[in-house]
This record gives C-alpha cells, structure tokens and sequence, in this order.
C-alpha cells in the first residue's frame, strides 16, 4: 500500500519511517498523508506546509522551528476523541497515527489570514512592558472593560478546553539504584555499563525512539547505523536487567533523590487502538540512588530580522527531518552558521540533489561541503516570505540577497543543563558559563549525580562516549568496548553571535513570546540588570517552552547591554517541570468523588435506604436529615426528627465519634495530664465529661471517658478532632512523657455507636437487653455498662448530647447494622425516630452544647463557660498558658444565647452583633458574631443561636441586632439570653 | 457468638468477578493479572507494649501463644503477627481472651476484628499495582516483612507473603473507599475478586 | 524528600506530618512555671529558624504513627538522619529543663475535683 496524497518534499528513500504503511491525518480538517514513523511537523513538512500557527503577541504567521521538545512555534490543539480539543501540542512531538485530527492556533478566521494579524503592523507600539505601561491609564475600569476582553482573545495560547480532562492518568512510585535521563547513544551506553555491573537502571528517554541525534545526524557505531546501534543497547541493557522506558520525559528533579517522569502511554495510539484501563499518561515519582544526566543539547538561532519566518528553522532541525524522516525542508535551501556544524547538514542536503548555500559567519573558517556553495564571513540580515520563506539577505563581508525556500540556522549548543540545577539548593551553585564553548554547563555535580554525552558540553560522538564512560566509571560500572565511531559531523565551538548587527524589532529570540532583540535592549535601557528581572519584562523564555531556544541569548545579549560578562549575569533559575504536564497527571485517580477516600459508617447502607441525605464531615458520609414523603425541605425533616426525639424517641448514628482504647498503670495519670479535670477517681463503670486544652491554653477537644476498668479507659473525641487528638496523645505520650507506663490504640473503626434519646430511650434500651436493669438506680447518669449483645461484646453509655435522657450503645462495627435494626424494630411502638446532624444541631443548641463552630481555636475555657472544668490540683497540657493575662481581658468575647424576634426570620450563621440598628456596622462597634444557627428551634418556636460577645454577662434579656455583611446588610433583630435555653438544670437527662 | 449478624465492611463494588483488561490464557480462559480476596468474620487484636516491656510482651506472647515476634522488628514478623508499629503488632486468629491471658500487664490488647479489613492480593501484576498505590520498593522488601505505609494515601499495614502475595490491613471505615480504588486501580492488569472459603 | 524513620527505614515525606522545630522541651509539669515565664514562651515560641543543621518535629501518621525529630539542613534540605522523639530529649540534649521533662513531679499525682 502506497500514500496517495502528495509529499512533495518527501524524497524517494530515506529515514526511520515505514513507507508501506502510510498512515492518513487532518490539519485545519484538510487530509494529508504521512507515514508510520513521522511526527505530526514531519508529515507537514513533507506535504509542503510551511505554515503552522500564529504567535502568541503579534499573531506572526510561523512555521515549524525545530524537531524536538524544545518547539516554540508549531503548537497545535489536537482532538483527543473524548473531550474538546487538547491545546498547545508541540508538533515535532505528535507521533502520527491513523486518524489524527490536528488544528493550528491563535487566529480568529483562516491560518493564512488572521484578523489579529494586525497587531503585528503595530508591533513596533507593542514592545516589551507594553502592558505593564499602557494599562496605568484610564485605571482599572478600564482594565476591566476595554484592554483585558481583547488582550485575552488576542494573546495566549491555544484555547483551554472548557470541561474536565476526561482521560485517566495513574501516579506510580518507580524505584532504581540508578536513574538515567535521556537514551541517547551516550545515556545508553553509560546505562549498559551500570547494568552490567549489577545496578538496578531506569533509562528514561522522551521520544519515541532511543538513540537521541545519531538517529539522524548519520554517524555509525562498529559500522551500525545510529538507530541500529540504539536498539542493540536496548536489548543489551534489558538482558543486563536494566529498563528502559520511552515516551517518558524527567521533568524535575526534587530533593532526597526524588525525580518526577511523565510516560505518555496512550496519546499516539490510534484511537481505536487505546487500551481502555491504561492511563493515557503516567507520572513516575522515581526514587533512586543516583541520576546520570544525558539530557543531550539544544540548538540555538541568531537574532536577525524575519528570523521567526515559516521556513527558518535550526539547522539540526533541517537535519533530523532529512535524516529521521526522509523529509527535505527545502530544494534551495540556505545554511547559516556559526560553527562547523552547519557544514554536516548542508552536505546531507546537497548529497540529495539540492541546492545548497552556506552563510559561515566566521571569516577564517576553512572548512568545505561537498556541492555546497560557501560564503565567508557572512550572516543572514533579512528573511522575507510573510507565509513561507521565499528570500534572504545577507551582510557582513560582502552583501547581497539569495533566493531560498528554507533558511537553517546553526548558532551552537546549548546543553541541557536545565534539570541538573533543579536543586540548586542542594549545591548552592548555578550553571557554569565556559567562555570558550560559548555554553553554559552542569553546575558542579555533587556524588550521586554525574553527566553524559553532550550536556557535559562534549562536541561529537567520539566525546560524547568518552563522558559517558567516565560517568560510568563514576559510579563504578563496568568496562566495556568502545565502538568504532564514523564521525559523520565536524563540530566545534561557535563564533560568538548572538545577533546580527542591526538587529532589533522583529529580530526574534524567544518565538514563543514574541519578545525580540530589541525587547532586550529596552529592558537594559530602563534599568532590568537582574536576568530573572529581564524575563519577567520582557517575558523572554516564558510559557510552554521556558525559552529552551531563546534564554541564552537573551541573556547573552543583556550581558552585552549592560556590559557585564555573560558568566556575570548567569542563567535564569530553571524550575520543574522541564516540559508541560497536564495537572490530571498530578492527580492520579485521585480527582472528583477519589479526591480523598470516604469514610463509611456500617449503617451507611440502612440510611441511604432509608431517605438519608448525606453531608461530608471531614472524610465521614454522615444523614444530614431523613427525607419522608411530603417533606418539602431539609428544614421540615429536621424539625419533625427534633420534635420526635424531644416527645418520644429518637436514634442516631455516632459512629463517627473518635474512640481511643488506652490502657495501663498510669493510664489514669496519663488522662489528668490531657484533661483539665481530673480522672483519678473516677470509679469503674462510670463515664466523665473531659476538656482538653492545647498547649497554648486554648480549648482543643472535648469528649466522654469512661472507666472501663481499674487500669483501662474508652476514649471518645468529637469526629472532627479524633485524629488530631490521636496525634496529639501520641506526640505528649513519645516527646515529653515516654516513660509514662500507658499504651493506647485507636478503636474509631472497631466500634460502631448508636444514641438512643427522648422521654422513651430507657424502653427502648430496656427491650434491646432486657436482662439489664437500666433503670436511674441501676443505670444512674454517667453509668457504664458493659455486656453482650448476640455473643459479641456490647457497652452501654448513659450520656446525652441532645439534652434528652439518653444513651449510647457501642457493639463491633461488624455487627452494628445488625443491631441498630433491632433497635429500630425495638423502638417501633414508640415510633422511633432516626435523625441526622441537622436535627442533632437543633437539639445541641438548644441544649447549649459547644461543638467546633464555638471550639474555633480562639476561645478559652472561660469564654466558653467551662472553668468549671478546671482541676486546680494538677497539672495538664495548656495549664500554664490558660492563666495568660489576655484570657482575664474582660473585653473578650463569651457565649451568649440569641433568639430571634421575629418568629419568621432566621438568624444568619457568621452575622456580627450589634446592640443599636442604626450603624456604623463596623469594628468599632461590633460586640461580637454568631458561631452556630438553628434556622427553627421547636422548643422557642423560632430561629436560635449561639454567639460570642464582649461583656455577655450583662445583656441577657436585651436586644440585639445580628447583621450580615455578605446578605446586603441584613438586620435580624434578637433577644440576647443564657445559651442553655433547654433544660438548664439538667433534670431531663440526669431524671 | 452469633456469627450471623455480621456484615461485610465492603460496599457493593467488591462482587465476586473479573474486572477490567482481560488476557486470555494458553487454554483460552480469561486470566486475571491480579487476585483478590477478603475473609469476613476474622479474629484480629491488636497489641502494644507498655514503654520498656517490649522484649518482655514478646516473650509472654511466644510463651502463650507460641507466636516468635523475633526482636519485634517489622522483619520479624509472620503471617498472623504482623508488626505495626514499634513494640506494636496485629494478630489474626485469636481471640481477645487468649491474647489478654498471655500479654498480661505488660502491654495493651485490644480487639480489633471490626476495626481492620484484610485484603489479600496475588499476581504476577501485583507488582504493577503495588507500584500505583504504595511508596514502598519491592526490591527492598524481603517476603515476611510487613511494613505500616499507606495504599492509595489510606494508611495501612502492609505484609509481604510471597514473591507476588501481600496482605493489606486498612481501618473499616475506610474500607469501601479502598476497596473501589483497587478494583479501578487493578484494572489495567485485569482483576479477580475470589470468593472466600465458607 | 525522603525522611529515615528509626523504626520504618527511609519513607517518603507525604507519610509525615511536621510540627515544627524542636529546640526546647517541655517544661517540667507542676504548673509553677508562669505563662509569661522564659520555659513556656520557649517551648511555645521561641525558635531560632537557623541556616543551618535542624532538629524537628515530624509524625510518621501515614506510617508506625511514631513522633521522630529529623536532622536537616535548612539551606541543603539534606536530611542527615532521625531520631525517634522518645529518645530525643533523654540523649544528648543536656539542654536546660531537659531533665524535667522527662518525669512529672510529685505534685501531679494528686487527683484534681
Ligand atoms: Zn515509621
């Protein structure tokens, strides 16, 4: 089977593709053809589109520039097949395959004719802190209104999609003695040697391919081609016990020999071909021992006017599309270079019948290509061809103007150093500026790290593997022979260029930012000496590329500027990630309703069959009320679940109460250090009411703790704080008091809880264990039972929260749906009542019970009415800090009962309080604000509250007002009164 | 005690079955990478000693319950004794009488056969999905080790049976969540949820 | 970040709570110590905040749930090992009140009410 649709720039033979299985793909929903093999660019390019997209700022028409991940220009959004269009794919990155549907960027209408363009007429009014300058004046309204809407359409890139990533990602924990990134000749060869000598390797390699630039630069290995020889130490290094992995790009380096990957499992498989349960990418938090570094080099352009135009691209660019894809960029192409590099590529492009000519920049090179017209001592000034590159002038020793459909710029190397000084803090040094490669290196390298290949700054192939067996002997790999290398690239040092004389607006350095030689100039002009200032100014070597094909000369050029040494003004600091990472990456499974597990209780099944609406409380699923038919809303469910549990009988779920086991000698020592009140008389069978303080004196928790036995206590804690109190006795119990002869485990999950409250609760309990005498006497409040239910081990709690007579029943959670549907069928003659946590606020504030809205971590036990709690006769955790003086401040805020006027309105939650209606609502006259609201409570037959104000003391019975600035300064007239509106006296619960 | 009023911690997502990719096999049978399995209705107490009684505890529990906890370290640790913490450990198939008589005064002993869910796992793919939800490197993690991490961020106590077989211990409320996420994370290698003996 | 708990081995940090520096031990109980008092205000809030070596506080939650103190550089985040917190104070932190904190005195074994 033969490609059908033309590729005109196609030669007949050629690269690593597979010309029998030509593969059919869309761009602007026009059909080309490519082959199995190509990148999306490659394809283009071989079809004959120069044109990708437009740029960021000027709306520039652009080609392709390069052919790897360093691709500032040809970015494209790509229709993943799920959900809307997927933005911002580098094209030489697309591996194509049957079906890919692709669409250039940033223009409003056709490619070739964008409406924006004309920000680019007006580009010499847009330079470099245009924004910053411009959008002072008129303020910002005018920001609002005019500038930002049309700057948002006119900048950016690509268009977010505007719903959830639909795909799945997975994180996994990777694990090697020795990380390798980057499966270049050079990175594999260092690998093999590592693995031979018994290492755990990863190799790490973000194409599609191994074998880095000998996959097209044409050099051979012990007369192997590059790709040949790469396979070969695939094979040989996964014998060895080594993995490689590819399409997996390191993009960080973190401390403690953490790095971050991310493997592209799925992107280039046809859609029919995806695998349903495998994550579209993978992100790899690998650990390991040692990292070798063979992140290769980049290429880097010279500035000269037009240099941005679709047909200008890096030489090694021009280069790979020959080599790798059969693609030739250009029948006349031009070459221009600083460096003997340049002569490698324009001889493999003569060797293909074009026409070739080469601008050298240095006057003295002597250097010659076979068929390639050569002239000295002369750079490009002017590129011309607004859709695709049609002429180029040159200056220098001689001047004069060349026609050309492809311009290759050859400005040198750059090696990657990026990821080598993502710990910069590690070695307290940055990238090393050598003067006579004219590139920045590797920062010293501290023991577990070393470097390979060309990021050590190694020129050609046979330094290359010299650096790799040094990085090998580094870490102590075995020897291994070197193969015969046919250098097929004469390299050396560029001269130094970084732009052309007169170059300046529309002389660009960084394409993907639009920022431009001049940009530079202006932001030295006006005093950004600091190379992050210049950035950040002039937004060189921001966005999706971090300026990998711009940054070093632009700080080359700001060195200039401001006449320093370029080793003066340093590198921009490099910070993961080293490519784009989708955010889903990060986030794994872990998204949506898996953001965080859920916490069940065992009856979370009866209640959700039951009518239940649940509320997340922390991890918890807890009722929020039970719907019955012909309820209108939350609040009619509530009132009717408050009102049965006040006249009958009602039931809930307290399975969620943090429970602690602790056990011991000192166990009772241990309880007196936590709690303000005191424990050791307590006797067996008996529950007590304890307050627990930080230790800064502030309230931190409270709970019941019962005496289960001379040495062994049953904690509870609220759900909220449970794990926290659980942190907190271990961290007293380890750090300050470890010889304390007590042990304690956490039970939250073994027990499930019932409550059981209202006048009938002791029936109801009565029936479920009938052989019990509960009765006050044989059950008095505060009384512990503990027995069986069924054969497994049950205790019974005589506590309430509700303010009711009540109790709590605690059997094995395996058990607990069991029975609480027997308590269910127990209480049916009392129309038993189960109620959830809104009717359960009702009761409690009624009650005047503090939960965490009043326990915010602002309040004393005074403020809260609890000194009372204070054993004087010991110490505790935050006893020092209690007696501060601020806590006596009598300007602090305590707790109050507020009550609604008027029967219909509802108190607001978070309102603030004041005691005249008239104003100023603000902090000069605010008394205070309301923690927790009851929208209706059955018992004042309207809207309760409880607050905290200053001097609460003296306005009980008084009127206050309760204004909330976030409902339009809503006022609610209230009656301030004692917090305990039910019951005060206790007799219900203690009766 | 009446066993039949027990109730599985696991939601209805963890039904017998095969889940997710599935390989064939040489005889043409659908073949899961991953098994899975979680005994209901098990014995499991928790004990910790008191400060300083660690070597101690662990003598009385080889003496009466014949069980050698070694130095207490989590290498030490054997298939129903499974070290969780320091001088802290999980025992399966006791009940809490026993383990009380034989720890004494030395530490505590609690039952937790409703607090903890074991979930067992086996596979050639076990490692693959090891990978996706613990912090934990096989290559350093010999079999009969157990070791206190987290699956998926849920904590949790790990222990290694074999090559390619680990049993999970998660707290029950937690369970379900934990449950759901192994399927959907072991899906990729194609997962059998066995049923358990009777 | 990888952290070396004592009992555990070397663990990722998202199995770790910190707490913050550990400079000063609690002071001794009894409750003579006034709130305003050097101990207290030390123990509480006073931290040196050093480019240096450190000692702190950290939770093995997601783990054996025991309280170690980490020895890192500020500047390096190098971590040069851990120390399980119940042998922290008792070591070679002759640090005043050090000695106190390890025991309670007499006067706490009264039951308070
Ligand atoms: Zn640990």
């Amino acid at each position: 089977m033969t490609a059908s649709l033309p590729q005109p720039m196609r030669l007949r033979e050629g690269g690593l593709i597979n010309r029998n299985r030509p593969l059919t793909f869309t761009f602007d929903r026009r059909v080309y053809q490519g082959y199995e093999g190509d990148s999306l660019a490659s394809a283009l390019l071989a079809s004959g589109v120069k044109l990708f997209g437009r740029s960021f700022k000027y709306h520039r028409p652009r080609g392709v520039f390069s052919a790897g991940p360093e691709e500032p220009s040809a970015l494209v959004e790509i229709d993943q097949g799920k959900a809307e269009r997927d933005p911002n794919h580098r094209a030489p990155m697309v591996e194509l395959y049957d079906g890919l549907e692709t669409f250039s960027q940033n223009h409003i209408g056709p490619l070739g004719l964008d409406l924006m363009e004309a920000n680019d007429l007006i580009s010499r009014f847009l330079p470099a802190g245009f924004y910053y300058k411009t959008f002072f004046f008129g303020g910002l309204q005018a920001w609002y209104r005019f500038y930002e809407p049309i700057i948002r359409r006119a900048a950016g890139l690509g268009r977010p999609p505007m719903e959830a990533d639909p795909h799945h990602y997975d994180k996994i924990y990777t694990f090697a003695d020795t990380l390798v990134v980057g499966g270049g000749i050079a990175g594999l060869t260092t690998a093999l040697s590592l693995a031979r000598a018994g290492q755990s390797v990863l190799v790490c390699d973000e194409r599609d391919r191994v074998g880095g630039a000998a996959l097209w630069q044409g050099e051979r290995f012990d007369g192997q081609s590059g790709a040949a020889y790469g396979d070969h130490l695939v094979a040989e290094i996964e014998a060895a016990g080594g993995r490689v992995l590819p399409r997996t790009t390191v993009f960080g380096v973190y401390d403690g020999g953490i790095y971050g990957a991310l493997e592209r499992c799925q992107d280039h498989l046809a859609k029919a071909d995806r695998r349903v349960h495998t994550a579209r990418m993978k992100y790899h938090r690998i650990q390991a021992d040692r990292v070798v570094y063979a992140t290769g080099a980049i290429e880097r352009s010279v500035g000269f006017m037009g240099n941005d135009r679709p047909g200008v691209m890096l030489a090694s660019a021009g280069h790979a599309y020959l080599g790798r894809y059969g693609v030739r960029v250009g029948q006349q192409p031009t070459i221009f270079t600083t460096n003997d590099g340049g002569y490698a590529v324009a001889a493999a492009l003569a060797a293909t019948g074009a026409d070739v000519t080469l601008l050298d920049a240095r006057a003295d090179s002597r250097l010659e290509a076979e068929g390639v017209r050569v002239l000295r001592g002369v750079h490009a000034t002017k590129a011309h061809g607004r859709m695709g590159l049609h002429r180029v002038d040159y200056g220098g020793a001689q001047s004069g103007s060349l026609t050309t459909d492809a311009l290759l710029v050859a400005g040198g190397w750059n090696p990657a150093v990026h990821l080598t000084s993502h710990t910069n803090d590690r070695r307290q040094s940055k990238p090393v500026y050598d003067a006579d490669l004219r590139a920045f290196l590797p920062p010293e390298l501290v023991d577990s790290e070393a470097a390979s290949g060309s990021v050590t700054g190694a020129l050609g192939t046979a330094d290359c593997l010299a650096s790799a067996a040094a990085a090998a002997a580094k870490f102590g790999g075995a020897a291994l022979d070197t193969p015969a290398v046919d250098e097929a690239v004469a390299v050396s040092a560029p001269k130094e260029l970084w732009a052309v004389p007169g170059a300046g607006q529309a002389a660009f350095l960084d394409l993907q930012n639009d920022a431009t030689v001049k940009d530079v100039g202006l932001a030295a002009q006006e005093g950004f000496r600091s190379v992050e200032h210049m950035k950040r100014y002039t937004t060189l070597g921001m966005a999706t590329d971090q300026g990998k094909t711009s940054n070093v000369n632009g700080l080359a050029l700001l060195a200039a500027a401001t006449g320093r040494e370029i080793s003066a003004v340093g590198t921009t600091t490099f910070r993961p990630p080293y490519t784009p990472v989708p955010m889903g990456a990060f986030a794994g499974h872990h998204r949506q309703r898996d953001y965080e597990p859920f916490r069940y209780s065992p009856v979370y099944d009866w209640a959700e069959a039951n009518g239940a609406t649940f509320v997340e409380a922390g991890l918890w699923m807890r009722p929020s009320w039970y719907t019955q038919a012909g309820e209108a809303d939350w609040l009619e469910s509530a009132v009717r679940e408050t009102r049965a549990t006040r006249d009958q009988l009602g039931i809930t779920d307290v399975s969620t109460l943090g429970k602690i086991d602790i056990q011991g000698p000192d166990a009772a020592e241990f309880l007196n250090r936590l709690y303000t009140n005191g424990w050791k008389s307590l006797p067996v069978g008996k529950a007590r009411y304890g307050l627990m303080l930080r230790e800064d004196g502030f309230v931190f928790d409270d709970g019941t703790t019962s005496r289960l036995a001379e040495c062994h206590f049953y904690m509870t804690t609220t759900t909220a704080k449970a794990a926290a109190v659980m942190a907190h006795m271990e961290f007293v119990h380890q750090s300050a008091w470890p010889d304390l002869q007590v042990a304690f485990a956490s039970v939250t999950d073994q027990w499930g809880g019932l409550a059981l409250a209202g006048p009938k609760s002791r029936d109801c309990l009565a029936a479920l264990f009938p052989e019990l005498d509960v009765s006050n006497d044989g059950m008095p409040f505060m009384g512990v039972i503990e027995t069986t239910w069924k054969g497994h081990t049950a205790r019974l709690f005589r506590i309430s929260f509700s303010g009711e007579l009540a109790y709590e029943v605690a059997v094995p959670a395996d058990v607990f749906d069991a029975f609480w549907r027997e308590a269910m069928a127990a209480g049916a003659q009392w129309d038993i009542t189960p109620y959830g946590l809104e009717a359960l606020n009702i009761l409690r504030i009624e009650k005047g019970h503090v939960t965490g809205g009043e326990l915010d971590g602002r309040v004393s036990m005074d403020d809260v009415g609890l000194r009372k709690m204070v054993s004087t006769k010991k110490d505790f955790v935050g006893k020092a800090m209690s007696r501060r003086t601020a806590f006596s401040d009598p300007d602090r805020v305590k707790m109050i009962g507020l009550v609604a006027t008027e029967a219909d309105e509802r108190i607001i939650g978070g309102g603030i309080v004041f005691d005249s209606k008239d104003g100023p609502f603000d902090h000069t006259t605010m008394l205070g604000y309301v923690t927790s609201v009851a929208a209706f409570s059955p018992l004042k037959d309207r809207s309760i509250a409880l607050a905290f104000i200053k001097n609460a003391a003296d306005y009980h019975g008084r009127t206050l007002y309760v204004v909330s600035h976030v409902h339009n300064r809503a006022i609610i007239e209230v009656t301030a009164e004692s917090p305990h509106f039910y019951d005060p006296k206790n007799e219900k619960v203690t009766g | 005690m009446d066993q039949s009023v027990i109730r599985s911690p696991l939601g209805p997502s963890w039904t017998p079955g095969h889940y997710g990719t599935v390989a064939t096999g040489d005889d043409g049978s659908a073949e899961a990478g991953i098994r899975a399995l979680h005994t209901p209705g098990l014995l499991l107490v928790e004990i910790a000693a008191l400060p300083g009684k660690g070597e101690a505890m662990r003598a009385a529990v080889k003496k009466g319950l014949k069980l050698d906890l070694g130095d207490g370290s989590p290498a030490a640790s054997l298939p129903n004794a499974v070290c969780s913490g320091p001088d802290r450990c999980l025992l399966t198939g006791f009940d809490l009488a026993a383990v009380k008589a034989a720890v004494g005064d030395l530490g505590l002993a609690v039952d937790q056969s409703s607090g903890r869910v074991r979930l067992s796992i086996d596979g050639a793919d076990v490692p693959g999905l090891l990978a996706k939800s613990c912090p934990l490197d096989l290559a350093k993690w010999p079999v009969g080790m157990s070791q206190a991490s987290h699956f998926l961020h849920i904590g949790c106590t790990w222990y290694r049976r074999s090559e390619t077989g680990f049993d999970l211990y998660i707290g029950r409320s937690f369970a379900r969540s934990a449950a759901e996420w192994l399927i959907e994370s072991a899906a990729e290698f194609g997962v059998e949820i066995l049923v358990p003996d009777a | 970040m990888l952290i070396p708990c004592p009992h555990c081995g070397l663990r990722p940090s998202e199995e770790f709570v910190p707490k913050g520096l550990a400079e000063a031990p609690r002071p001794a109980l009894g409750g003579r110590a006034k709130p305003d008092g050097p101990a207290w205000q030390n123990y509480l809030h006073l931290r040196d905040n050093v480019a240096d070596h450190s000692h702190e506080y950290f939770h093995h939650a997601l783990g054996c749930r025991s309280w170690i103190v980490v020895h890192r550089h500020t500047l390096t985040h190098e971590v040069t090992g851990a120390t399980m917190a119940a042998d922290f104070w008792k070591a070679d932190k002759p640090a005043k009140g050090a000695k106190d904190a390890k025991s309670p005195t007499a006067e706490t074994a009264e039951d308070g009410q």
